[in-house]
């Protein structure tokens, strides 16, 4: 064995964002075809439609979401170092007397 | 569609296209594909001309009073030939005949040699097929394919709704018409609300409504509005993507509809497939 792959199988096809995101709740291979053929059908025509209007708001809540867990653990993060201060400053003021 | 064919439609397109909207039994649908075509050149800012050749009802003249004209070409061959000789000088006619007039069209096709003047004229026709398994239905076809063969291309047309075209497509003609990569327009079901609704409105408003009109209109409901909106969609998508067959040159179309980013298909290669490599 020289560590070559013997089959190197393609990556899957890539749907747009809002699709993925619709997608990931499916379980089984046939929902996400009838629901990728639906999305795929709704999503164009004219701009000014109803449908194509839903699917573009449906792309930039996606969107939006993508930046969600970044957002999430910078805030996280804020509020850690925070407390952490807040401790250090507690556990400092504690040790003095000892430490006297 | 190979790219090959796909070139060769638009290399033998001519200057002008003629399409008719023609079929033997009525209630398939004839009028609204007619209409969905007028919906997407208006909306794709198209130059056409259209003519209502169906006296009995005047469906698109009356939808359409500026753009579509009235002409019953289908009584006497006179009324051919008058119909023929002044037709618009548009990039793309369109032309909507009565039901149960193939017979009469083909005749009149053959006694003015159309074939010849179309030929002359740089004219191509496309005419529209409507896939019904009925006996009626399937003989008026062959007929016109029959007559027109490769002088002309075609454009199939399922409408589930009205019809089932299971053993259309099993016949020697639906093989014909897949072996020249014939598209299928697939007309989406509207339901008998929507279309009462759309008529009612009309009724009311005593005038009469274009499908993108009706699709604006407050005072239809909702669900209906919504529905007929995904009918225009689905007209506007699928005549632009058959558009090589309708238009005798792409490069007419000056507004595009609204894409979604579609999937990438990886292309299969059979050959260099490692699950099928000899070890």
């Amino acid at each position: 064995m020289n560590g070559e792959k013997l089959i190197v199988l393609p990556d899957p096809p890539h749907e747009p964002p809002e699709l993925e995101f619709i997608l990931s709740g499916c379980t089984t291979d046939h929902e996400q075809k009838a629901i990728a053929q639906a999305f795929h059908t709704f999503a164009q025509g004219d701009p000014g439609s109803f449908s194509v209007q839903f699917a573009v708001l449906l792309q930039a809540h996606s969107e939006a979401l993508e930046s969600v867990p970044e957002r999430l653990r910078q805030a996280v993060a804020t509020e850690f170092s925070n407390v952490g201060d807040l401790l250090l400053a507690h556990k400092a003021s504690v040790k003095g007397p000892e430490a006297r | 569609m190979s790219e090959q064919s796909e070139v060769a439609i638009e290399q033998r397109a001519g200057k002008r296209r003629f399409i008719a909207c023609r079929q033997s039994t009525g209630r398939v649908g004839k009028s609204t594909v007619a209409e969905g075509l007028i919906t997407w050149l208006r909306y794709a800012g198209i130059e056409f001309g259209a003519i209502d050749a169906d006296s009995q009802h005047q469906t698109l003249f009356h939808r359409y009073p500026g753009e579509v004209g009235i002409f019953d070409a289908t009584k006497t061959f006179d009324d051919f030939a008058s119909m023929i000789q002044t037709l618009p000088a548009s990039p793309v006619i369109l032309v909507d005949f009565p039901a149960q007039a193939t017979d009469f069209l083909l005749s009149a096709a053959q006694h003015f040699r159309l074939l010849e003047f179309f030929e002359q004229s740089n004219v191509r026709p496309t005419l529209l097929v409507f896939a019904a398994d009925d006996p009626t239905a399937k003989e008026s076809a062959s007929n016109t394919v029959r007559f027109f063969g490769d002088n002309a291309d075609y454009l199939l047309v399922e409408n589930p709704a009205r019809f089932k075209s299971a053993e259309f497509s099993r016949t020697a003609l639906g093989n014909w018409l897949r072996q020249r990569n014939t598209p299928t327009l697939r007309i989406p079901t509207v339901t008998a609300v929507t279309m009462n609704g759309w008529e009612a409105l009309e009724d009311k408003l005593k005038r009469y409504l274009s499908l993108d009109e009706v699709c604006r209109q407050k005072d239809l409901h909702e669900l209906s509005r919504y529905e007929l909106q995904f009918l225009r969609n689905r007209f506007l998508v699928q005549f632009e993507d058959f558009a090589r067959h309708l238009l005798p040159d792409t490069s007419l179309i000056k507004n595009k509809v609204a894409r979604c980013r579609e999937t990438s298909q990886q292309k299969i290669d059979r050959f260099n497939d490692p699950l099928l490599a000899t070890l």
